[in-house]
């Protein structure tokens, strides 16, 4: 068998010719395909680039015939779309090839009439016509390959090992070969059930095959997805392939923009392991926490009736690793079922509040061995000779765990019962899936089973891990609408953890930017041990306080301009005493929600230095970021290239500078360019966002852009200073919270209608607040404290509102958390009044709990009026009106004690309580 | 006690290690980072005080060897983060503390260098180790003929430590392109070591040859203070053996061995105990590095002595010039004197044991020169 597979099964030879009436095309704004002779054929639309056409063949190999199926090919003329029917006495494949994108998309679907599973591995075979000779090789990982004479390849999806779980990092679904100016990729649907694929690229005969391996059960029609891509490589050729990825198919990358916690920053087990500070944590901008392993056993997180008690493989139980909300568990006394209706107290009382994402046995991929042996020997995943299958003290400390399979298996259905358990009964609001990764065959019983994913290799059919974890993140979606998954891995998931440090350059030079290319637009944050500064500044105590605060100012910035390069989140460890950290919260999380970019397609001018950069959003709506790690400010041209950042559109975007206040900035579009002169100070985060776009614009046009913002409105104002008439349409951004109304002279228009422009015309897009009916001005003054600082702050609800009363407390402890830190006077404290004539007093704040819509206005008496539909809502809220109000009561909170910076530092350099200065990049 | 009945084997060698060349210390920039050099004629070796004062390099002179895989390193100088040293893949031999990432180094700076006929000295210094308030001084030296370099390691607790402080030494030399055999003097019957369990070989006690082919971490309990490693292809030793701490490390620590992947490297790992620290303390350790160069296997270290043991023939070698004098062996069938010569680096003295002493069972003593004692063991494996 395995000389067989040597000598036969890689052979790259091409049976079956899939032959093609002319006259088919299928056309994107990069790529052309239609038919030429027998051949498929593609040709570049990008001029200048380093192909012209490639002809590609299509060829399904048989794993157990160790041949290249043959038969008939029929194929079908359709406007914008061409069909290949290829058919045997056992199998009938179509495929579809549409436009998607700037990418032809082939859907295929492969039927199997035979009475045996069929081992296929279809693939796509380009012989390129180049203008130059490519010179890179991209895997699909994240290190770009030389080409060199002889062929190079990727086999399988299995890539570096990560940590020790044994798991692997998995292959962004493409491969390419790039020249300078541009490459051809081929490729398929990120997260799609795909174990083995592979990619080859023979410089001698110019060629690129990629295929994957399906196994496909009799009576079975299997759907398998293909791209067709041709990239601009001048900002990077994989990052464009990448990126035309998510213009193709965003949904697989989008989450609801009102999903609960996701949005937010991690709380580092603030919550978990200590009581909850809700005024903290919204501080920190907390939306979640990491509910570590509440269970006593992996692979029974529901703690089922019967599989309490067992005998432990690693004891003693560590303690310290069972809390909830700060409540120590006594683990080796306590009952099951005391201590399920200790978790569903704490879980009803706090889960929900404050994002308690249930661990769950990692991603279902491990389950207590003894407990695996004797219930679920069917999903034991011990086969894959590059894994390892049983870890000591792993996840729950105490324990030996094995590698189990959560799709199809015994396990899976256990699994999935005991998720819906725990939505139900305790009221978990999401899960925690640690070490969501692949890269580990499973070749046990359920590859028998018509399961999706299925593969085959030397050793039989398999399912990378990978297929289940994804499968069940979509279970929970299915099973419990409105449950959200967090991952640690590279997988499905509602927001995706990179636990990793920024600090440990080399390991985020290994993994970025694969990781986040699979990451893409979703909610992300970093989670690692911080700034780590024994390791990093290991000679710490040769230094003098001022060398340690310049040295934890420019981590500070180093730690900001990562986030913004990758759009990943962070937590206290790196935010405690840097101001800044924390001031930058609505900037950055109004970027992460736009949604990372894999390509920045700017040019910068020789003078302005920016080695950190990156883009956010679609279309219109984007966000540019750009980072001076220097120490000189620099200043010089940026030139947007539109194209690449509007998906072939056509669009000519107008950029403002990212201000709270507002910002003005001339733009000048020349050819398919947006210009700008930037200027970059040192070490600053330089944010610039889209204030309109612009349809059929002349080649040159001058335009000057403004803004200016406030809580309850922001006006993005554009005037044509040169420029030809002409007619084109006007699109304005999507802001979050807010009623856009566009203008052009003062009259109301719609986005997107053809108008008639010329010099001197005005756009002006207004922007009202759907929840601020007042200016922040009215909230800042609003009569609080007294002079002296004494609480003075009257909150007024009705007696039998209770979502209120709990909202009202909130500013209770935003007051007292002042006071404690000494901010205010201690003495005053918020006075909560119910007598129905002081609603909508004067200097009293109102809350509502019955309003249709979250609103912020005032009374006609000059109260303050909070008023949202139900508890959550008004919460969230009045939470909103208090982060404004923390700009009339800075506090930010100072250096502690924390993973990466140990208390012997900060004591050190006599930095405990301190901050370092507050910059306000943004204002 | 039988008396004296053996022979000289002198290696091919033995004219290669003459001890004529001055021993001295040469500082050159490479790639932005300083790299000390100290040479005694017999062995080149390698220092680099930023990188945590690793050695980077042990060149035998006259095997125009070097025993250590070059170490592929870089300085990043970044806008925002310190000056970091960087290193793709590891090699080397470095001390280590617990809980460092293996990417860190410990910056040492040159406190004093010093040059002579007879000896060289590189002395460094750093005020913290790996951050913890315990400074370091770290000596490196080398003498005029021997195969072999002493490593102190004095260090000072300035306060009491919060933490118990663990401290290992990582010592990734290579021997050949193939990935090294390692053997180490191990006691199978111990489970655990500080906290730590331990690979399970059966009970058995003896020199535990890892010779494994696929991924293996083993960690196990040591009968003496060293450990060793070898190439298949080619005759010498390279032996690490810890001279002030090693009964320490021998009754309380725990040593392993590991290989990553298709590596060729092979790692080798000296644990000692946690040890609590109070203000004012002094912790001093010392090891060396020694080699064998005639040896193709070892049983013992002694002194600078190698033992090593082919059937019934015994190879004794040094990796420094000793005087003769008398070896005492004993074993369950008696005991027997031999007289050794005089032995220099490259030398192997050879013992027929069995006309010495009759049919010599697996396990023997040894006593050498000096009053050294050694057991020498049967070889092991899993």
């Amino acid at each position: 068998m395995k000389k067989f597979f040597k000598t036969k099964l890689f052979a790259v030879v091409c049976g079956a010719v899939l032959c093609l009436p002319a006259y088919s095309a299928v056309t994107t704004p990069a790529i052309k395909l239609q038919s030429s002779g027998n051949n498929l054929e593609v040709i570049s639309k990008l001029p200048g680039g380093d192909w012209e056409k490639a002809s590609v063949k299509m060829d399904i190999f048989d794993g157990k015939s160790g041949k290249y199926l043959t038969g008939k090919t029929q194929t079908s003329d359709l406007q914008d779309k061409v069909i290949v029917k290829f058919s045997g006495s056992d199998y009938n494949c179509v495929t579809e090839f549409t436009a998607l994108g700037e990418m032809i998309y082939g859907k295929m679907s492969f039927t199997n009439n035979s009475k045996v599973d069929k081992w296929i591995e279809p693939g796509l075979v380009a012989g390129i016509t180049f203008t130059r000779a490519p010179e890179i090789f991209w895997d699909g990982f994240g290190k770009m390959r030389k080409i060199g004479k002889k062929p190079i390849e990727r086999k399988g999806i299995k890539g570096l090992a990560l940590a020790h779980i044994g798991a692997k990092e998995l292959p962004f679904p493409a491969a390419g070969v790039f020249g300078k100016k541009s490459g051809f990729h081929f490729g398929y649907k990120v997260f799609d059930d795909v174990s083995y694929a592979s990619a080859i690229y023979d410089p001698a005969k110019k060629e690129l095959r990629f295929t994957q391996r399906h196994v496909v059960a009799p009576g079975e029609t299997m759907n398998i997805n293909w791209f067709i891509g041709n990239a601009s490589s001048e900002f990077g050729g994989a990052e464009t392939a990448v990126q035309q990825h998510y213009n193709a198919y965003p949904e697989r990358w989008e989450v609801d923009q009102d999903a609960p916690y996701v949005w937010g920053n991690g709380a580092h087990y603030q919550t978990w392991k200590k009581k909850p500070d809700i005024e903290l944590m919204r501080r920190l901008k907390a939306t979640w926490d990491w509910a570590y392993t509440p269970y006593k056993r992996a692979g029974d997180i529901a703690c089922r009736e019967g599989l309490w008690d067992y005998k432990m493989g690693n004891p003693p139980w560590i303690t310290k690793w069972q809390r909830f909300g700060g409540k120590r568990v006594p683990m080796y006394e306590i009952s099951r079922e005391d201590y399920l209706k200790l978790r569903r107290e704490e879980y009803r009382k706090h889960g929900k509040r404050f994002g308690w994402m249930f661990y769950s046995n990692c991603a279902g991929t491990w389950c207590e061995i003894g407990l695996a042996k004797e219930r679920y020997p069917d999903a034991i995943s011990n086969q894959d000779p590059h894994a390892n299958h049983i870890l000591k003290k792993w996840s729950t400390w105490h324990d030996w765990e094995i590698r189990v399979f959560s799709m199809g298996t015994t396990f899976a259905k256990a699994f999935q019962e005991d998720i819906d358990y725990l939505v139900d009964d305790i009221k978990v609001p999401g899960f925690a899936f640690d070490c969501a990764t692949g890269g580990v065959s499973y070749y046990g019983p359920a590859t028998k089973k018509q399961l999706p994913g299925r593969a085959w290799d030397e050793k039989g059919v398999f399912i990378d891990q990978s297929v289940a974890v994804n499968h069940m993140v979509d279970y929970i979606h299915s099973s419990r609408p409105g449950t959200v998954v967090f991952s640690n891995g590279q997988l499905k998931g509602d927001h995706v953890m990179f636990e990793r440090d920024f600090v440990r350059v080399e390991e985020l030079a290994s993994m970025m930017p694969l990781y986040k290319w699979y990451i893409g637009a979703r909610p992300s944050l970093v989670y690692g041990s911080g700034f780590r500064f024994n390791d990093v500044i290991a000679n710490w105590r040769n230094m003098s306080q001022d060398e340690f605060k310049e040295a934890i100012c420019k981590l500070g910035i180093y730690e900001i301009f990562n986030q913004f390069k990758y759009g990943l989140a962070r937590t206290y460890i790196t935010q405690y005493g840097i101001p800044d950290a924390v001031d930058i919260f609505p900037e950055f999380f109004e970027l992460m929600r736009a949604g990372w970019r894999a390509s920045v397609p700017v040019k910068m001018e020789k003078s302005l230095y920016a080695p950190y950069k990156a883009a956010y959003g679609k279309n219109e709506n984007i966000y540019l970021f750009f980072g001076n790690s220097g120490t000189e400010k620099t200043t010089g041209q940026v030139s947007v290239i539109n194209d690449q950042l509007t998906g072939y559109s056509g669009d000519k975007l107008v950029f403002v500078g990212k201000k709270r206040r507002g910002h003005t900035l001339a733009n000048r579009f020349r050819g398919k360019e947006t210009r700008f002169r930037a200027t970059l100070p040192s070490r600053v985060p330089v944010l610039y966002e889209t204030a309109c776009a612009i349809s059929n614009a002349p080649d040159k046009m001058d335009l000057l852009a403004q803004s200016r913002k406030d809580i309850n409105k922001e006006t993005y104002t554009v005037t044509i200073q040169k420029s030809p008439e002409f007619t084109g349409a006007i699109k304005i951004r999507a802001r979050r919270g807010f009623d856009p109304v566009l203008k052009l002279n003062g009259n109301v228009i719609q986005p997107g209608t053809p108008q008639n422009l010329k010099a001197g015309d005005v756009i002006t897009a207004e922007y009202t607040s759907k929840v601020f009916a007042l200016p922040q001005k009215k909230i800042l003054d609003f009569p609080y404290t007294a002079k002296n600082g004494k609480v003075i702050c009257k909150v007024w609800y009705d007696a039998n509102d209770k979502d209120a009363e709990r909202a009202a407390k909130r500013f209770d402890d935003f007051f007292k958390f002042l006071q404690d830190k000494n901010v205010l006077k201690k003495g005053g404290k918020v006075q909560f009044v119910n007598a129905p004539e002081l609603r909508g007093g004067a200097g009293v704040i109102t809350l509502d709990s019955t309003a249709k819509a979250a609103k912020v206005s005032l009374t006609p008496a000059g109260g303050l009026l909070i008023a949202a539909p139900g508890e959550d809502a008004l919460e969230k809220t009045v939470s909103s009106v208090l982060d404004i109000m923390d700009k009339r009561y800075p506090y930010f909170l100072p250096f502690a004690p924390c993973g990466g910076m140990p208390g012997e530092v900060l004591k050190y350099f006599k930095m405990t309580g301190k901050t370092l200065p507050l910059n306000k990049f943004f204002d | 006690m039988k008396k004296l009945f053996a022979f000289v084997f002198a290696a091919a060698l033995t004219g290669l290690y003459a001890a004529g060349t001055e021993c001295r210390i040469s500082e050159n920039i490479i790639d932005k980072v300083a790299v000390y050099t100290l040479d005694n004629g017999v062995l080149q070796v390698k220092c680099i005080p930023e990188a945590s004062g690793l050695i980077s390099g042990i060149y035998s002179i006259p095997e125009k060897r070097e025993m250590i895989a070059p170490v592929r390193y870089k300085v990043i100088v970044d806008d925002l983060m310190p000056r970091r040293f960087s290193v793709k893949g590891h090699s080397g031999v470095k001390e280590l503390a617990g809980g460092v990432k293996m990417e860190f180094f410990n910056d040492y700076r040159v406190r004093k260098k010093e040059s002579s006929a007879e000896k060289c000295v590189l002395e460094l210094y750093s005020r913290s180790y790996y951050a913890r308030d315990i400074s370091v001084v770290k000596k490196i030296t080398v003498k005029r003929g021997e195969a072999l370099l002493k490593v102190s390691i004095d260090f000072t607790a300035h306060s009491t430590l919060d933490k118990a402080f663990l401290f290992w030494l990582n010592a990734i030399g290579s021997m050949g392109k193939e990935r090294d055999v390692v053997l180490i003097p191990v006691d199978g019957n111990i489970k655990t070591r500080s906290g730590k369990g331990l690979s399970e070989i059966n009970g058995k006690r003896g020199i535990f040859v890892d010779d494994l082919p696929d991924i293996h971490n083993i960690y196990l309990a040591p009968t003496a203070p060293w450990m060793a490693r070898y190439s298949k292809g080619r005759a010498g030793i390279q032996t690490v053996v810890f001279r002030k701490g090693g009964d320490d490390v021998v009754n309380k620590g725990y040593f392993s061995t590991w290989k990553h992947a298709q590596s060729p490297l092979h790692t080798i790992e000296m644990y000692f105990d946690k040890r609590q620290l109070k203000k004012g303390d002094v912790w001093n350790l010392e090891y060396d590095i020694l080699y064998f160069a005639g040896l193709r296997s070892l049983r013992a270290v002694a002194g600078n002595y190698g033992i090593d043991r082919e059937g019934n023939t015994l190879l004794i070698a040094s990796a420094a010039p000793v005087a003769p004098g008398v070896l005492k062996l004993q074993s369950g069938n008696g005991a027997a004197e031999v007289k050794l010569p005089e032995l220099t680096p490259g030398k192997v003295f050879k013992v027929d044991l069995e006309k010495l002493m009759g049919k010599v069972p697996s396990t023997l003593t040894a006593v050498l020169p000096g009053d050294v004692t050694c057991e020498i063991p049967e070889q092991i494996s899993l």
